[in-house]
């Protein structure tokens, strides 16, 4: 019998430097006894698993299945049992039966990073603008994505039990040695440093902000999402030519007291009934202004212009728009 | 004891037509036993009386309030009382809780109206595009505006009783008469006669679209929400310039599909267990191309130089891109031709 962690997500919560991790020493891990089964895999996380959990399979052909065939077969004689998707939070309590199905006689542990939810927000809305052909306001974006975190544990608590729930809080302050990949190791019991294994060094998910995450934003208005998406390399590529380009977006004072309010509940059964206490944000967040108006005409010009000269498809987008008279906008943002 | 008629909504629904008639006929419809309160009263609907719900759900204290004993007072001796608001239907548990309190010594029927959803979300998004700052595509709205409308019903049907609440379609086919003030009359007072009462010529809700409304969400993403709210009734008004500037939206046909296959399991509960009939669309929904990339320029040109010729705050927001939106750009960009399109079940991929 092998105990089996899931982590299941967030998004946004440094899942991706977990799954290179775990990706990168597969064979490392499995001299130590840890498996990062290579079936489910879609890139380094098991987003394929995931996909399959949505599929009607599981219900009608579960034990003849080629996943849960292909599942046992490599997982057989391991100590450990590693498996992460964000995207496995999103099943709620049918991924979560099926999934304790699949692990029937091992150990199964839920592992759930959860966020700040204005952070959470803001950073899944940058990502977002820039990857797909999301165009509304940030505002509108929190109050159409209303996900109160407890009900997504709540949801596979039921299924495994909330003393196999390890629920943690992405926070450098909150996680072991302020890591979230620490952090994770921990949890799963890989014992000492992770000199001898291997790590990425960069940031995977750098957020693009300001003015050019407003470009995008704009852009997305005429676009179709596969459009939108294929310029997701490109939007990494000119964050680089301006630091206001790249990091946090600022956010009004008075919509972090919004989200505040609406997550105040939240804030409550995540503490009483997983011990998670997430801080209540006030003020505003700082970060780059999202739009700048005051150097949009600027900043569409080096964009363009840069754009046009690497023969990126967002300059044929923006040529779509010139911008006018924005005397008006002055010291709005 | 009074007969009382809760009317909740859905918004999108003929709701300002039942209400203006109600108000229109108020003193009239009273002489036949009939109230329409003014009490909660905001306009020609109950809003106040749903906001106060909202802000004094949690304080039982408040049932002692003048709000309610001010209602209560109204009601008292009348036969039959008309309570209507769509916000209703966005009431809490703990919202639904206190209105049956409040209305405790009286016999209660929900009246629920629902559509058909993609319908329903459609003339939504129009009305948001058009009154708020919302500037995102349709398929992302409905992405996000995930709505089962039997947990509304339920909701209801919990704190008062499944056999009290009434759920009809707001489907002309299916409206007594193809008329929603007809169908709701008959569901409070069927010996009432409508012809004799007064009843408004126009739609109280027309819905902008075609190149307007695409024009208005392009300016959107410049606007914050008090702002592009400000601009509603200049964008009704232009919306008169061209016949492709009011009515339904066209939706293209994976849309439609990903929207009937979400609510399948939803039109199944409403119609097991209450009755409700909602027809299956498929296909394309017809209606004006948003945007009709052909036409924009010309309709561009011709929606700002009327709003500057009318001295529209819109056209000096539109300032922003006087210079143009080339959507027939003279650079091919794949996937142009469908903007807001979807390819995806999952529009908005989680990492």
């Amino acid at each position: 019998m092998a105990d089996v962690y899931l982590h299941i997500g967030l998004n946004k919560t440094g899942t991706s430097s977990i799954q290179d991790f775990f990706f990168l020493n597969i064979e490392a891990m499995a001299q130590e006894g840890i498996c990062y089964p290579r079936a489910g895999l879609d890139g380094a996380a098991h987003h394929a698993l995931s996909y399959w959990l949505g599929t009607p399979e599981p219900d009608r052909n579960f034990e003849q299945s080629p996943m849960v065939l292909a599942m046992r077969k490599e997982i057989a004689g391991a100590s450990k049992v590693v498996i992460s998707s964000e995207d496995l939070h999103t099943h709620g309590a049918r991924g979560a039966r099926i999934l304790k199905r699949l692990f029937a006689g091992h150990q199964v542990k839920v592992v759930f990073y959860v966020r700040e939810h204005l952070s959470y927000l803001a950073s899944w809305y940058q990502q977002n603008v820039q990857a797909s052909h999301l165009s509304c306001s940030f505002d509108t974006f929190c109050h159409l994505t209303r996900k109160p975190l407890h009900t997504l544990a709540d949801a596979w608590t039921e299924s495994m039990g909330r003393e196999n729930m390890f629920l943690r809080l992405y926070d450098r302050k909150a996680l072991t040695g302020g890591d979230v990949l620490l952090d994770f190791v921990r949890i799963v019991g890989v014992p000492g440093d992770l000199e001898r294994f291997q790590r990425k060094r960069y940031e995977n998910n750098p957020s693009v902000t300001g003015n050019l995450l407003f470009i995008k934003r704009l852009l997305n208005n005429l676009l179709d999402k596969a459009t939108a998406s294929n310029m997701v390399n490109e939007t990494t590529e000119l964050a680089k030519l301006k630091p206001e380009f790249l990091g946090a977006m600022q956010v009004d004072a008075p919509l972090v007291a919004y989200v505040a309010g609406m997550y105040k509940g939240d804030r409550k059964v995540l503490l009483d009934r997983y011990g998670v206490e997430i801080p209540e944000r006030s003020g505003a967040m700082a970060g780059s202004l999202f739009p700048d108006f005051a150097t949009l005409r600027e900043d569409y010009d080096l964009i363009l212009d840069t754009a046009a000269a690497r023969d990126y498809d967002i300059a044929k987008a923006m040529r779509m728009i010139t911008l006018g008279d924005l005397s008006y906008l002055n010291g709005k943002h | 004891m009074s007969d009382i008629i809760l009317h909740i909504g859905l918004n999108k629904t003929g709701t300002s037509s039942i209400q203006d008639f109600m108000n229109m006929n108020a003193a009239k419809l009273l002489r036949h036993g009939m109230c329409y309160p003014t009490t909660g009263r905001d306009g020609t609907a109950h809003h106040a009386l749903s906001r106060w719900i909202k802000v004094n759900k949690d304080d039982p204290a408040a049932l002692e309030s003048e709000m309610v004993k001010s209602l209560r007072k109204e009601i008292e001796d009348t036969r039959i009382t008309v309570l209507s608001s769509e916000d209703f239907h966005t009431l809490t548990d703990r919202g639904v809780e206190m209105m049956k309190e409040i209305l405790k010594d009286h016999r209660v029927k929900v009246v629920v109206y629902l559509r058909e959803h993609l319908n329903y979300l459609a003339s939504w998004y129009q009305q948001n595009v058009q009154g708020t700052h919302l500037s995102c595509a349709f398929d992302t709205f409905c992405y996000f505006n995930k709505k089962p409308l039997h947990a509304i019903v339920e909701r209801w049907a919990a704190v008062f009783g499944k056999q009290h609440v009434s759920v009809r379609v707001y489907d002309r086919a299916q409206l007594l008469g193809g008329d929603i003030v007809q169908d709701f009359l008959e569901q409070v007072n069927p010996r009432l006669d409508v012809a004799k009462l007064k009843r408004k010529p126009y739609e109280s809700n027309p819905s902008v679209s075609g190149n307007l409304l695409f024009a208005k969400r392009l300016i959107n993403n410049f606007c914050d929400k008090s702002q592009a709210a400000s601009y509603v009734h200049e964008v009704s008004a232009l919306s008169k310039l061209k016949p492709t500037f009011a009515g339904h939206m066209l939706v293209a046909g994976d849309v439609v599909d990903a929207v009937v296959q979400s609510y399948k399991q939803d039109r199944r509960i409403l119609a097991h267990k209450y009755g409700a009939k909602i027809p299956e669309l498929s296909g394309v929904r017809a209606g004006h191309a948003t945007p009709d990339l052909d036409a924009f320029a010309e309709d561009w040109a011709l929606i700002m130089h009327t709003a500057e010729v009318r001295g529209f705050g819109f056209a000096t927001a539109a300032r922003v891109l006087s210079k143009g939106v080339a959507l027939k750009a003279p650079m091919h960009v794949p996937g142009l031709s469908h903007p807001g399109s979807l390819h995806a079940p999952n529009p908005m991929s989680l990492s």
